[in-house]
């Protein structure tokens, strides 16, 4: 190898980019090449310090204005379209999780199983809250459930999102805002349905477990009956639900 | 030049004793969010015009002299010498209570203008109210008995509590996101200027709503031809209300207590 | 879950309508795109636009859309047409600007990160005085990480020429960041 090809190949043998052979005549020819080891001295360590560099930090509130603008250009075209922000669509996975846990636990079986599925559930809503929390607030949550329910489909997707921000967002209001669309749903959709029975066990929030007795009970699901008992039963419940319950229990049969 | 510098020190040290204020200052890498926890002290929020978070309080704090060499075990750095520990990571500032006995005290935390701000004040100890005066920027808010009174407030904001009431007094209605206030036996109570469009929907179960605004009903246009002498089943547990042609969501909620929506 | 395809995967999801492809490609795309025109034109303000204007056009061409190309060269060439299109109309076409605010403005940073900070400005400030073209092999090299044969299809050039110019940039860039240092 010549000393000019050598040196032209310094940068990427410090990229590791190099095949073996290349590599190998290269350390051989370094060996004995002042003037080439110079070189690859020099931008070795300069190289090493830039590549070091962080990612410049881009000003915040960037992807709220664009999503802003992307939004102003997607409906002047064609109707309007409704993105579902990402934090709406971790939903599947979790809202199984819960369905599965809020069972085992409502059944009282096996408890090993149980503590290591809560222990699951318990960090992918940390991860998710955490996601939400950098990204979203309450507010813009809110105007997001409420869109979404209006211009997209009330198909099995959005049920999921919604049910999961129902059973796990950090902001209550945000909960009731996903409880409200989800009970216009509630007489022609089985699954709206069952979720919304299942939820009554997972809510620990006392205006959400009323708003939920609330909205079961005046849509006369009948299912719900025994959850509701349990809530009622439940040592921790707080006493203006357990009221709640006992006098909207009547109205169920 | 010596002897003054010292006499100014003797002066110094006694007023020092008598101003009771403490201050700290802090600006936010990004500014984006703040995070109240575990501050369970009086807390009063506004708005600055600058760049930085600053906070004040009547802090008295003492380590009791027994714990004397001692950590508080368990809890955060003070780093701002009012009982407080001030974070950032991943564009939010976090403000969390170090030690338990700042709920004795006060905290008046001024904010730069556009960040989110999220209080939680979520505890079966907090015995304080929160009060917030002049905030444009995002708020959510979250108390267990506190009452939380807004004032010179646009929203966007969620506020929920459980036996906690919720004043709020507007200066006009933020547009862009909606604007929810829920209590379970707590009341709600809100000003707002007579020409404010939003969509206001009140939803209660045993308590009134009392109010004075023009309020037109919305749900009442959806009934066609065919529903015409049959009853309304009702399935929805709310009712919907126009103010001066609609706008954005204001939505109200109090299970058992009483709901008043007030002109200004 | 949309959120396990790759860039490629979810322009064709764009393509086809699934606009909710958009906010993961922003994601996990402009902080790269930022970076880029900060670099190149050492204006935050000027950089939060341009990146916003780059995002919207992919949007914009997303029909246009063919499986086999490959996003990120899609992106550096949009992201490039903007910035010749951004000194075109502001006519300081490759216009080196003395004393330009800081690009990274922290206030109470530990002692690390204040070196970091200062490296970053000197090092922009060095790249600002490299050639035009320079600069940029510069840029797709060592920022984005492409290599010579993607950057020659990126620019339209041939792979040696490129490896050559690319290597008498990063040695010029060199030079010039020690000087300053120096100074």
């Amino acid at each position: 190898m010549k000393c000019e090809e050598v040196k032209l190949n310094i940068p990427e043998l410090i990229d590791g980019k190099l095949d073996a052979v290349t590599v190998a005549k290269m350390e051989l020819h370094l060996k004995s090449c002042a003037s080439c080891r110079e070189v690859f001295n020099d931008l070795n360590s300069f190289l090493k310090f830039t590549d070091s560099l962080p990612e410049i930090e881009p000003p915040s509130g960037m992807k709220e204005e664009f999503m802003m603008m992307f939004n102003e250009q997607t409906s002047s075209q064609k109707g309007r379209m409704i993105i579902l922000p990402s934090w709406i669509k971790v939903a599947a996975v979790v809202v199984l999780a819960l369905g599965t846990f809020a069972a085992g636990y409502f059944s009282g079986s096996g408890n090993g199983q149980n503590v290591q599925l809560a222990a699951e559930v318990q960090s992918l809503k940390q991860q998710v809250v955490l996601a939400g929390l950098k990204d979203y607030s309450g507010p813009q949550k809110i105007e997001a459930v409420y869109s979404a329910a209006e211009y997209s489909n009330k198909n099995a997707d959005l049920v999921d999102a919604l049910m999961y921000t129902l059973n796990s967002d950090k902001n209550i209001n945000v909960r009731l805002a996903a409880l409200n669309v989800l009970s216009g749903m509630v007489s022609d959709n089985q699954e709206v349905k069952s979720g919304l029975v299942q939820s009554l066990l997972v809510q620990d929030n006392p205006l959400v477990q009323i708003s939920l007795i609330q909205v079961l009970t005046e849509s006369g699901v009948n299912e719900a009956k025994d959850n509701i008992e349990f809530i009622k039963n439940q040592a921790g419940t707080d006493p203006n639900v357990k009221d709640f319950a006992q006098d909207m229990m009547k109205t169920i049969i | 030049m010596k002897r003054f510098t010292i006499l100014l020190t003797v002066l110094a040290f006694p007023l020092a004793l008598l101003s009771q204020e403490s201050k700290y200052e802090y600006t936010p890498k990004v500014k984006s969010r703040i995070l109240i926890a575990d501050l369970l002290g009086e807390i009063n929020v506004k708005n600055n015009t600058g760049n930085a978070i600053v906070i004040t309080s009547d802090i008295a704090f003492e380590k009791p002299e027994r714990a004397e060499g001692l950590q508080l075990l368990g809890a955060m750095e003070d780093n701002t010498g009012l009982g407080l520990n001030v974070s950032e990571a991943d564009g939010v500032v976090k403000i969390v209570g170090t030690t338990k006995k700042v709920k004795e005290y006060a905290y008046t935390i001024s904010v730069p203008q556009g960040i989110k701000l999220s209080i939680d004040y979520h505890s079966p100890f907090a015995k304080n109210n929160l009060k917030v005066d002049s905030y444009s920027g995002s708020l959510e808010i979250k108390t267990l008995s506190s009452n939380v009174t807004l004032t010179n407030c646009t929203g966007p904001l969620t506020v929920s509590s459980v036996s906690g009431s919720i004043e709020a007094e507007f200066n006009g209605l933020n547009q862009e996101q909606p604007t929810s206030l829920a209590t379970v036996s707590g009341l709600v109570d809100i000003t707002l200027p007579a020409a404010t469009k939003a969509n206001i929907q009140v939803s209660n179960i045993t308590g009134d709503v009392y109010n004075n605004l023009d309020l037109v009903n919305a749900s009442e246009n959806e009934k066609d031809n065919r529903s015409v002498g049959l009853d309304e089943i009702k399935h929805r547990n709310n009712t919907e209300y126009t103010l001066n042609g609609g706008g954005q969501k204001l939505l109200l909620k109090s299970i058992s207590g009483n709901i008043y929506l007030r002109k200004k | 879950m949309i959120e396990t395809l790759n860039d490629e995967r979810l322009m064709e999801q764009l393509a086809s309508g699934k606009k909710m492809a958009a906010g993961i490609l922003y994601d996990r795309n402009y902080k790269k795109v930022f970076g880029y025109f900060v670099r190149m034109t050492k204006d935050s303000d000027v950089s939060r636009d341009l990146t916003q204007n780059v995002f919207l056009k992919i949007l914009k061409y997303s029909h246009s859309w063919k499986p086999d190309k490959v996003f990120a060269y899609w992106l550096f060439r949009i992201a490039r047409n903007e910035l010749v299109d951004y000194y075109r109309g502001s006519k300081k076409f490759f216009a080196v600007e003395e004393d330009r605010e800081l690009v990274i403005k922290d206030s109470n940073d530990s002692g690390k990160e204040m070196e970091i900070k200062e490296s970053y400005d000197i090092l922009i400030e060095a790249m600002g005085q490299l050639q035009p073209g320079d600069r940029e092999l510069i840029e797709l090299n060592r920022f984005q990480g492409f290599s010579y044969k993607e950057i020659a299809g990126t620019i339209s050039s041939n792979e040696n020429a490129v490896k050559v110019k690319t290597f008498r940039a990063i040695q010029k860039l060199k030079e010039i960041y020690s000087k300053i240092l120096i100074e």
